[in-house]
């Protein structure tokens, strides 16, 4: 699980080469515009470029640390109380249909080829709990003839290719040195191009604020050495998160005593949310 | 060069500059500075103060709670799942105390009711065919321990409990000189308990039974009994002028003196006694001017209300039964160690079975088994050891007369 290499030398001449002719074209521009102001702004728009400067973030450094996340979906017992956490931690749209992190159920009734599958936003479900700010699996298969049945929790990848990024136009989601990939809300217009672009699914857009939402393994906690919400309300440890590179980890771990799998594989994205327990018809 | 040239190549220059000074000037200073983004989203997006705080949070103040937590199979619970994120509690006012859930069938089932897609391992419950002993609480919480519940070795409060309701009465209410446990405070009941256990407290009955149990269920039988009190629709010894207020004082002398206040054996009859003589000798039980090692710590629980409340009570019941015709079978001495537990007229209380109208056989085989051990019970071997035969004759008689209750 190398790291992939930050631009090449290709892009970083061309940038240099833009960078430079975009001061001299400037300054052309600025002498002919005669806008004192523009000439005061460029002079300090890319002198703080250094090389190992990380972001001031007290006590942490992201050069250290490559998260990755586990889920164990044979654990899973449906309890929901990720869900729960995830809303209340991140103040996320309190209704049943905008959420950061899921969980689906898949049940082969007996014979059938398909599974049904449902999560928390199924109308039976938000019937079971009667309100759209908690949530509960129904029990509509009580007593009747199954094959096979399991939940699966479904959470944003945090791609190493994540091509949420490489669509968005204006720079506003990211991926840091850490892993995590982000929304920078100021920046994001509502395209939504990053919601059709995510294979899985892991992205919605709140209407309110008019910006894209999606998990960001609760930035502000991982930062501050505690684990995402999700992952700390869990209470069968089908949750798994840690640094990749401290051996000690939970998710080092897990990835050692595990054959792991990724969702939807062939698209390239690379996720480092890997699971333990999938099965064919889950992606 | 032609001039319409010339104009437009000044043209795409001003444009190209106008395009490139317009970047310039309105993107962010730390934009590209990791990469293509402002990297002053990083820190921005890493400040915020996290909600769930973690059960270590929860241990500094919760400390007794906290260390039942960690014994039992609910350690993988987190507080903070059922009583929601402490955010900043218990320093902001919304914060200030987090919800106790109230609907603990709904919380509970969130994880164990019976499902298909649930894994094998995970203890579930399928809720319709599940006991409720306790038809009025249905609440999980009535029989199991929330902090440290029942799995594998581990009895429930409610198995645990009916050790105790021999004596201490099918719900802890109290019965004869044996205290009500009833809505007392767990923490109480635990110290108390657990002095037994010492040797700290000595009591002859308590001692061997309490060094029987573990610290763990301990804890969950005061629990037990303190919540079975705080849900009670009347609060023990609550004053009143109620039947059903009534009911509950007077629960602390039938035990004894009979359902009816008959008196029963060695203990003396209430009924049809004056209300005065009877307010005089309580308050003299009371007060300790009348001494005896049961009336008075019973008296002393009762308020002067109350006991004019009981006298009047016994002395208005005393004129009832003066006009109905007596019971033509009177009860045996013995009796007194039977009632306690299978009620007053013999009619079976929660789990201690019905003797009234069971056949007169049956029943003194049945008490000569325990006196031999060829049937085992903790409770009834002692009981009917110490019977002679003729008692077992008498008792097996007199119950077996009895008309059952429906």
């Amino acid at each position: 699980m190398k790291r992939k290499p930050k631009g090449g030398d290709i892009r970083s001449g061309r940038r240099a080469f833009l960078r430079g002719f975009g001061k001299a074209v400037a300054s052309v521009s600025a002498l002919m515009i005669g806008g004192a102001g523009l000439i005061g702004k460029k002079g300090t728009s890319h002198a703080a470029v250094t090389k190992h400067e990380i972001p001031p973030i007290p006590d942490y450094d992201w050069s250290q640390h490559d998260w990755g996340y586990g889920i164990d979906a044979t654990r899973c017992i449906g309890c929901l109380r990720c869900v729960e956490a995830c809303k209340a931690e991140n103040d996320v749209v309190p209704t049943a249909h905008h959420f950061r992190t899921w969980v689906e159920r898949y049940v082969w009734l007996e014979g059938e080829e398909r599974p049904m599958v449902d999560s928390h936003s199924d109308p039976g479900n938000i019937a079971a709990s009667g309100s759209q700010k908690e949530y509960r699996f129904d029990n509509r298969y009580q007593g009747k003839k199954i094959d096979k049945a399991f939940f699966v929790p479904k959470i944003c990848n945090h791609c190493r290719h994540p091509s949420c990024v490489q669509v968005c136009p204006t720079g506003a989601t990211f991926k840091t040195e850490d892993g995590a990939v982000l929304i920078d809300h100021d920046y994001c217009i509502g395209c939504q191009y990053c919601v059709q672009a995510c294979p899985y699914g892991a992205r919605f857009f709140d209407y309110e604020r008019q910006v894209t939402e999606k998990c960001t393994w609760c930035y502000h906690r991982i930062t501050k050495g505690l684990k995402p919400a999700c992952v700390e309300v869990c209470p069968v440890g089908a949750r798994i998160f840690g640094d990749m590179n401290n051996e000690a980890s939970d998710i080092s771990k897990f990835l050692r005593e595990n054959r792991v799998q990724v969702l939807k594989p062939e698209t390239g994205n690379a996720p480092t949310c890997f699971y333990i327990g999938l099965d064919k018809e889950v992606s | 060069m032609p001039q319409h040239i010339v104009r437009l190549i000044v043209l795409v220059v001003v444009f190209f500059a106008t395009a490139v000074a317009a970047k310039i000037y309105f993107t962010d200073e730390s934009f590209y500075r990791y990469g293509h983004y402002r990297a002053d989203s990083v820190p921005e997006l890493a400040t915020g103060k996290p909600k769930y705080r973690g059960p270590a949070y929860c241990q500094d103040c919760h400390t007794e709670r906290h260390v039942q937590w960690t014994a039992g199979v609910h350690k993988v619970v987190k507080c903070e799942i059922c009583h929601t994120p402490a955010g900043e509690h218990p320093t902001t006012p919304t914060t200030a105390k987090l919800p106790i859930p109230a609907d603990t069938v709904k919380l509970c089932t969130l994880c164990h009711e019976k499902m298909p897609s649930r894994p094998a391992t995970q203890p579930q419950i399928v809720v319709k065919d599940h006991p409720y002993p306790h038809e009025d609480r249905q609440e999980c919480i009535t029989c199991h321990n929330p902090h440290s519940p029942s799995i594998g070795g581990l009895k429930p409060a409610v198995a645990l409990a009916a050790e105790c309701a021999g004596c201490h009465g099918a719900d802890g209410k109290g019965v004869g000189a044996f205290p009500g446990l009833l809505g007392k405070d767990a923490a109480y009941l635990a110290r108390e308990m657990k002095k037994y256990k010492a040797g700290a407290r000595q009591n002859p009955m308590m001692t061997p039974i309490m060094q029987a149990l573990s610290d763990r269920d301990i804890d969950v039988l005061a629990e037990y009994y303190a919540n079975l009190g705080g849900k009670s629709a009347v609060a023990p010894g609550a004053p009143g002028t109620g039947s059903s207020a009534m009911v509950q004082l007077s629960a602390k002398c039938v035990g004894c003196h009979g359902a009816e206040g008959q008196g029963v054996g060695v203990f003396p009859a209430l009924t049809g006694k004056d209300a005065a003589y009877l307010i005089d000798q309580l308050k003299n039980y009371k007060s300790g001017v009348r001494e005896n090692p049961m009336m008075e710590p019973i008296a002393k629980g009762l308020t002067d209300e109350q006991i004019e409340m009981l006298a009047k009570y016994y002395a208005t019941l005393g004129a009832k039964s003066a006009a109905a015709p007596k019971s033509a079978v009177t009860a045996p001495a013995a009796n007194a160690k039977c009632l306690g537990c299978h009620g007053a007229q013999g009619q079976g209380v929660g789990v201690f079975p019905a003797l009234a109208g069971k056949d007169t056989a049956y029943l003194s085989d049945q008490l000569h088994n325990y006196k031999s051990g060829a049937r085992q019970n903790p409770m009834m071997e002692p009981i009917a050891k110490g019977l002679t035969d003729e008692e077992i004759e008498k008792l097996a008689g007199y119950y077996s007369s009895l008309k059952p209750s429906n």
